[in-house]
């Protein structure tokens, strides 16, 4: 029907990398320029949270996260999670807030959340290695299974890009999102095995809740990136955790999140110059 | 070869009433505003099309369609090829990055590889003249900084087609230069373009076909003149003559040589000398002699002194009674010259098919300070030209005009061409036959509405009414009915004769295509010509009277077609234009470019 939506259908995302490397660059130097601190902010942030959990759960409430060492415990859900979270938010707003070259230029609109997300894996990339270095810090071996590392993180993306596409053209339209989304958010940090052991919720919940929560997808991210990061977790694992929980949900949710993404979005670029000016 | 086709395509916006607002949006059932509808246009390669219109009228979202910034509603658009767009410039900048950071952002978003940026990018930096500053925030640039840096990156774009909304240029006066010059380069490139414009001298100069649009739809598209002349019935629907228009536009010119006495001699105060005034037939050979319609140059040469500036260049022809025929300059023509540095150079004025009778003229050239208070130099009347051909009837030129209805011209044996000295000492006259009886004359404008005032460059019509009795049958074989325009000081500019057809009620029409009389007073004489009787039946010798008015100060009874060309020594303080050391400029101004803005 019309040319230009043929040009900016995603098959050809990989013709406008330079573009999407070019707008996550503008995003990372507009945050980091200015501050004195500049990129560490965002390598303190989590680690700091981290500490943060550790000091408040393990020293004052005595919460042990199990074999491991609960501070690595923490830290290895709590990066990916606050990936997840800073790129899903930041990107929430990005199509409205570009809404000066979205009118006037003619470029694929989807690379702007797609962008924003980028800008947030290339602060998750330096993350993952000081991550790294505390697992050797604290003496935990690093077993084979990190080669997993970059298929969990790429489904992860996946996911990441689907919502942001998703909640970055609904946000154009019906601007509500950008709450429900704090929201959800809130509760589905509250929902993951982040800030305390998986092992305590099968053990005091009932065998229906845990079966519930078992099939929230972040459970499962949460879990391979254990899997991952600290070896022998695998073999301590809970009894609960399985193959369908931990990776065909993701795997099946992030494609399923990623079309939704695309879809929904394809549908709503057209509404885009209706709602952008007012 | 086709780039860009639209098949019937159309954009229509939702309505989103503020008030209404959000369960409207849920159920997305806002009123619908169809912006643009029903738009087929073909853009072929080497083509420059023009898109005017008034406010609202679409222009821009047409441009933002065929940039691809907006999709369309219904129909579709096929593009073959790159399409760049200035419609926004530097859309995107980031106030914190530095300019050449803002370079590659831009260019980026724009669509171009990072190997096509790297390639251009000290271009760009040349082209915006920021210098040092490209490394400076953009932030702290001023807002003509911005837009240059914006134009630059847009234009250094590889394209087909070039599509910009009346922002051609930017910045101060030798930048915009500068911009017209690329637009210019662009076109001898054959590259394609498509421009929004207000301005109907630029779509008229340089465009190859133009596109009228009005409430979304295309009103009127194909050759120039006819969509321009469209556009302004458009405009004028709303009473473009208003009374505070016409107050406010010129009504009088000079028409008639005030100092016949110093013709020949010279003056001025000699910064820049005269070194050569002559004349130049259409081979390009020096002469005197030119015949009645003929393609004519003058030339001078001339040897700058002193650099100056605030300057211009004008001819003037006279015809040898005194009578101010026109007087060409470059500062009514629009054309801003600067400075001129030591050296030598020259201008020309050529005019294509000069209508001018035959009879000898005298023109005169002259370089001109702004205000036309001194002379740098003035030859007066000191160029003689004699254009030959045989006289009719003493007219001053041959306007472009004809009757309503086609007959039979007189043969040349019945030619019979009034005798008009015999209208001499009968100014302001009538002679009335009883068998004769003329109606009151009408003066109708382009819209087909009577009026007296009408505008240089504008359709003019006389509606001429008359009976003739039976009686006559006989010696109105050998009779030709004649129209004759004057000046209302007696100067017979133009005159016309129509075969009478029959006894009866005749009505007959004079169309003037384009009026080229220039502003003042005229006077309309009609007559019915017996040539065997060798008098005229009756007639009505300047009765009825009419007023020229323009927007455009001018000298003279009449409008030529000219051209200038010039060749002005450069000023070694400003910016090189080109290699050559000089400015060379070809203006084209045809038919009333400047004229139509009313």
């Amino acid at each position: 029907m019309n040319k230009w939506v043929d040009t900016v259908k995603m098959k050809n995302v990989f013709e406008h990398k330079e573009l999407i490397y070019e707008l996550a660059i503008r995003d990372l130097k507009v945050r980091y320029r200015k501050p004195f601190f500049g990129f560490f902010w965002m390598l303190i942030i989590p680690f700091f949270t981290a500490l943060v959990y550790k000091v408040l759960f393990l020293d004052f409430m005595h919460i042990s996260g199990g074999k491991y060492p609960f501070f690595i415990y923490l830290i290895t859900s709590l990066l990916p999670w606050s990936y997840f979270m800073t790129a899903v938010q930041g990107s929430v707003g990005s199509v409205l807030g570009s809404k000066n070259i979205i009118n006037q230029i003619s470029f694929p609109k989807y690379l702007i959340p797609v962008s924003t997300v980028l800008a947030n894996l290339l602060n998750f990339i330096p993350a993952i290695i000081i991550l790294l270095g505390f697992i050797a810090a604290f003496n935990i071996k690093i077993s084979v299974l990190i080669l997993f590392l970059p298929i969990i993180v790429l489904m992860h993306t996946c996911l990441i890009i689907g919502l942001s596409l998703l909640v970055s053209a609904l946000q154009v339209v019906y601007r509500d999102v950008e709450y429900f989304v704090q929201i959800i958010m809130m509760a589905l940090f509250f929902l993951t095995p982040g800030v305390y052991s998986l092992e305590e919720v099968i053990k005091e919940g009932s065998p229906i809740l845990v079966k519930i929560y078992m099939l929230n997808p972040l459970v499962g991210f949460t879990n391979l990136y254990r899997i991952v990061f600290i070896g022998g977790y695998l073999n301590i694992m809970p009894r609960e955790v399985n193959v369908f929980n931990t990776i065909i949900i993701p795997v099946v949710f992030s494609a399923g999140i990623l079309c939704a993404g695309y879809f929904i979005f394809n549908k709503y670029e057209k509404k885009f110059s209706d709602y952008l000016n007012i | 070869m086709e780039i860009i086709r639209l098949n019937n395509a159309g954009r229509k916006f939702n309505k989103i009433d503020k008030r209404a607002d959000s369960k409207d949006v849920l159920k997305s059932r806002g009123s619908v505003f169809w912006a643009l509808r029903n738009i087929y246009m073909n853009i072929h390669k080497e083509e420059i099309i023009g898109i005017i219109g008034r406010n609202g009228s679409g222009k821009t979202t047409l441009l933002n369609i065929i940039a691809g910034s907006l999709w369309v509603s219904e129909g579709e658009i096929i593009v073959n090829g790159k399409v760049s767009a200035l419609l926004t410039l530097g859309a995107g900048f980031q106030d914190e990055f530095t300019g050449q950071e803002n370079i590659y952002l831009n260019a980026s978003l724009l669509g171009m590889k990072r190997e096509e940026i790297n390639n251009v990018y000290k271009d760009i930096v040349d082209f915006s003249e920021l210098g040092d500053f490209i490394n400076a925030p953009i932030g702290s640039y001023s807002a003509g900084m911005k837009m240059r840096l914006g134009f630059s990156i847009a234009i250094h774009k590889e394209f087909d087609v070039l599509v910009t909304d009346e922002i051609m240029a930017v910045g101060d006066v030798s930048f915009q230069k500068k911009c017209f010059e690329k637009m210019a380069d662009f076109k001898r490139q054959g590259k394609s373009m498509v421009i929004a414009t207000q301005d109907i001298g630029i779509a008229e100069r340089f465009c190859d076909k133009l596109f009228l649009l009005e409430d979304g739809l295309i009103a009127a598209s194909g050759a120039p003149m006819e969509v321009i002349e469209r556009y302004q019935a458009l405009l004028s629907k709303n009473k473009i003559l208003s009374e505070g228009a016409r107050s406010s536009m010129v009504t009088e010119t000079k028409r008639w040589s005030t100092d016949m006495e110093e013709w020949g001699r010279r003056e001025g105060t000699k910064e820049v000398v005269i070194t050569d005034f002559a004349m130049f037939n259409k081979s390009g050979v020096k002469t005197n002699k030119i015949k009645c319609g003929e393609t004519v140059k003058a030339r001078v040469n001339f040897t700058v002194n002193e650099e100056i500036d605030n300057f211009h260049f004008g001819v003037a022809i006279f015809r040898e009674d005194g009578v101010y025929c026109y007087g060409p300059n470059t500062q009514f023509d629009g054309l801003a010259i600067q400075r001129m540095g030591k050296g030598d150079g020259y201008f020309e004025l050529e005019c294509d098919k000069l209508p001018l009778m035959p009879g000898v003229y005298y023109l005169s050239a002259a370089i001109w300070d702004k205000n036309e208070i001194f002379a740098y130099d003035y030859y007066k009347c000191s160029c003689k030209l004699e254009i030959s051909g045989a006289p009719v009837y003493g007219q001053l030129l041959s306007l472009r005009s004809k009757w309503y209805g086609f007959r039979m011209p007189p043969s040349r044996k019945e030619r019979c061409v009034p005798n008009l000295d015999y209208l001499i000492d009968k100014w302001e006259k009538h002679a009335n036959n009883s068998l004769i009886t003329f109606e009151p004359l009408r003066f109708l404008n382009n819209y087909g509405s009577k009026d007296n005032i009408f505008l240089t460059g504008r359709e003019f019509k006389i509606k001429l009414d008359f009976k003739i009795d039976a009686l006559l049958k006989e010696s109105i074989k050998e009779s030709v009915l004649w129209v004759g325009i004057y000046r209302s000081d007696k100067v017979y500019c133009h005159g016309s004769i129509r075969k009478v057809s029959s006894c009866g009620v005749n009505s007959e029409i004079l169309i003037y295509p384009k009026l080229d009389l220039l502003p003042g007073g005229y006077k309309v004489s009609i007559g019915i010509w017996d040539s065997a009787a060798n008098a005229f039946l009756a007639y009505s010798h300047g009765a009825y009277s009419f007023k020229v008015i323009s927007d455009k100060r001018d000298h003279g009874t009449v409008y030529l077609e000219h051209r200038w060309n010039l060749h002005i020594p450069k000023n070694p303080l400003q910016p090189d234009l080109n290699n050559h050391g000089y400015l060379e400029s070809n203006f084209v101004k045809q038919n009333f470019g400047g004229h139509s803005n009313a």
